[in-house]
């Protein structure tokens, strides 16, 4: 792994693990002799700071743990603190350290960070009234045309693509685009807090068809969640909601999630996962625990609306290139990497 | 019954609202290539004006704001969308937005973005860092602006985005004419210099939207960006950053499910 030093001072050698750089080279105002050591990154839980690097020196100075922290005023830079007690070592300026570390991944945990918390309880001030004032202001001023097309609230569950073990409650916003073809916002919950944690497009299974393989393999099929009383639309009686299940049973879903808030992600880090839908495969069924949970919630029985919709028709065949996982024990991840950016030349 | 009050804008007269709508100019950009597919059934429809009027859209009715901007891939800047954004306060520095194509009814949704502040972008991990951009080039050269409100009222709240970060995602290529949300998930970009913008995109949303940037630059000369600059590893430090798929093995079938805290 190399590692890049941003100023044109490489200041950076050799990078030992992941959280761990060797440094050479630190200079300080005061000090003569430039600092050498090992920088580990600190997890900091703390929204005051930022992550620090802790750092020592293995060179002739005997100084111990020193607590380096960013700062960003014009060109970045470190400055330099004793940890030890209250009293400030040294202060200096040094060119900064960035690690050429793994980019981020749909599937693997980000690096330390406050932004992952137990309850991912959302960090930051409340709405102030100026914000609301102008919120007020524009909604009488603007047209909200495209999101007041969503006229269906569905709560159903998902899973990880990635790890079918994680499931979560989704809420889908729904807009039908046409009889084929449906676009949803999906949130956390439905209440005016809900977190927007990603989007899914349905398809019927004409559409679905005309699509080419590696498309397919993205996408999942429907009809186990809503013959098995998972998918539920809440308020609506159990009867209302069946012309609407019969034309759902047959369609097949993709959906993106863009925030892991079941990790305890505060704010929506990495990249989009990939989600599946529960089969009535073991490791596809969703906890029995988070059923009775949702449907405590809405006063309605997973049992009772699986029984309604027996005699609902199943579709005949289930393109096998959906719930790839099934027939081919993968899931699928989104990686990022650094490219060459396209331009028209004199852009950059 | 609560729910019916608060919805009373779809009980009202769901067939006024329809021809409202229809009597504004249309705001198209490009032209609309039709997602496949046969035209809503009655039944459907009719269920669906039903479910609208008695289900509960507490989420969607948080979202009080359409802003327009400008989107290009992570990896090709010379593909740049007309991006609208409906947006909503989760609190004061945390905002959520679903992104269409274009502000009309028939608009696709073709991606989301989050808005942070300054002091929580700080603190994501580096690894994270550079999928987000910053928003004060575009806030600062005009070309981030609020369809319908007075600019006065704009600037109000540009002065706080001017100093946001944003991570944007979009799922569906709408510029290189896919019919359906195909591939995978495309990290967007926006503009953080001069003359990144294609000209004519500009031109057509001035004239569609009756704005015009270089006004606008004028008057948000006194807009400031994040307090402490604009941070190195943003805007994708510098880089192009392009999306890839990789399979996983699905881990055993004996392992537990983990119970939802």
């Amino acid at each position: 792994m190399t590692c890049n030093a941003h100023s044109s001072k490489p200041v950076c050698s050799d990078v030992l693990d992941e959280s761990s750089v060797v440094f050479n080279n630190l200079k300080s105002k005061s000090k003569k002799h430039p600092m050498h050591g090992i920088a580990h990154v600190s997890e900091s839980t703390d929204y005051e700071r930022t992550p620090s690097l802790t750092a020592w020196n293995t060179g002739k100075d005997d100084i111990s743990l020193i607590s380096i922290q960013k700062s960003f005023k014009e060109a970045p830079r470190y400055s330099c603190y004793h940890k030890k007690g209250q009293k400030k070592g040294y202060k200096g300026i040094h060119s900064v350290l960035y690690l050429n570390r793994s980019m981020a991944s749909s599937d693997k945990k980000p690096g330390p960070t406050p932004a992952i918390g137990p309850g991912s309880t959302l960090p930051g001030k409340p709405t102030t009234l100026g914000s609301k004032l102008i919120e007020s202001g524009a909604m009488m001023l603007q047209s909200m045309a495209p999101v007041r097309q969503m006229n269906l609230h569905a709560c159903t569950f998902a899973l990880y693509g990635h790890d079918l073990s994680r499931q979560i409650e989704t809420h889908h916003f729904i807009q039908r685009i046409n009889q084929d073809f449906l676009q949803c916002a999906v949130f956390d919950s439905d209440k005016p807090s809900a977190r927007l944690i990603g989007v899914e497009y349905i398809v019927s299974d004409n559409i679905f068809e005309t699509l080419p393989s590696e498309e397919q393999k993205l996408w999942h099929s429907h009809a186990y969640e809503i013959k098995t009383g998972l998918w539920t639309l809440p308020g609506m009686p159990e009867l209302l909601q069946d012309p609407e299940h019969k034309s759902l049973t047959k369609t097949y879903g993709k959906f993106w999630c863009t925030w892991q808030v079941d990790r305890g992600d505060r704010l929506p880090l990495g990249l989009p996962s990939l989600m599946m839908s529960p089969q009535a495969v073991d490791i596809a069924r969703v906890n029995p625990e988070l059923v009775k949970r949702r449907d405590r919630k809405y006063g309605v029985s997973r049992g009772d609306a699986k029984e309604s919709r027996v005699e609902m028709a199943e579709p005949e065949w289930i393109n096998p290139n959906a719930d790839y996982w099934k027939q081919h024990g993968k899931g699928f991840a989104i990686d990022v990497v650094p490219v060459e950016m396209k331009s028209s030349g004199a852009l950059i | 019954m609560k729910l019916a009050q608060s919805h009373s804008y779809y009980i009202k007269s769901v067939i006024e609202i329809e021809s409202e709508r229809e009597r504004e100019s249309n705001l198209m950009a490009t032209s609309h290539v039709d997602v496949p597919g046969e035209p809503t059934e009655t039944g459907t429809a009719l269920l669906e004006t039903a479910t609208g009027t008695i289900q509960g859209f507490q989420p969607i009715n948080n979202i009080h704001q359409h802003l327009c901007a400008f989107h290009f891939y992570a990896h090709d800047m010379t593909r740049q969308v007309e991006a609208h954004h409906f947006c909503g306060h989760l609190n004061e520095d945390v905002r959520q937005c679903l992104i269409y194509d274009s502000p009309n009814k028939d608009a696709r949704l073709i991606g989301i973005e989050y808005i942070v502040v300054e002091s929580l972008f700080l603190t994501l991990p580096d690894d994270e860092k550079p999928l987000w951009h910053s928003h004060e080039f575009e806030v600062k050269g005009g070309y981030l602006f609020m369809p319908g409100v007075p600019g006065m009222v704009e600037r109000q709240d540009l002065k706080q985005v001017c100093k946001t970060y944003g991570k944007v995602i979009h799922f569906w290529q709408v510029d290189r004419g896919d019919p359906l949300p195909l591939g995978i998930p495309q990290i967007m970009m926006a503009l953080t210099r001069p003359g990144q913008l294609d000209e004519n995109i500009a031109k057509d949303v001035e004239k569609r939207f009756g704005v015009s940037f270089e006004e606008q630059r004028e008057q948000r000369k006194d807009l400031t960006g994040p307090d402490h600059g604009i941070h190195p590893l943003a805007n994708a430090a510098g880089r192009g950053l392009k999306t890839e798929l990789r399979e996983v093995d699905i881990p055993p079938a004996t392992s537990m499910p983990r119970v939802f805290v």
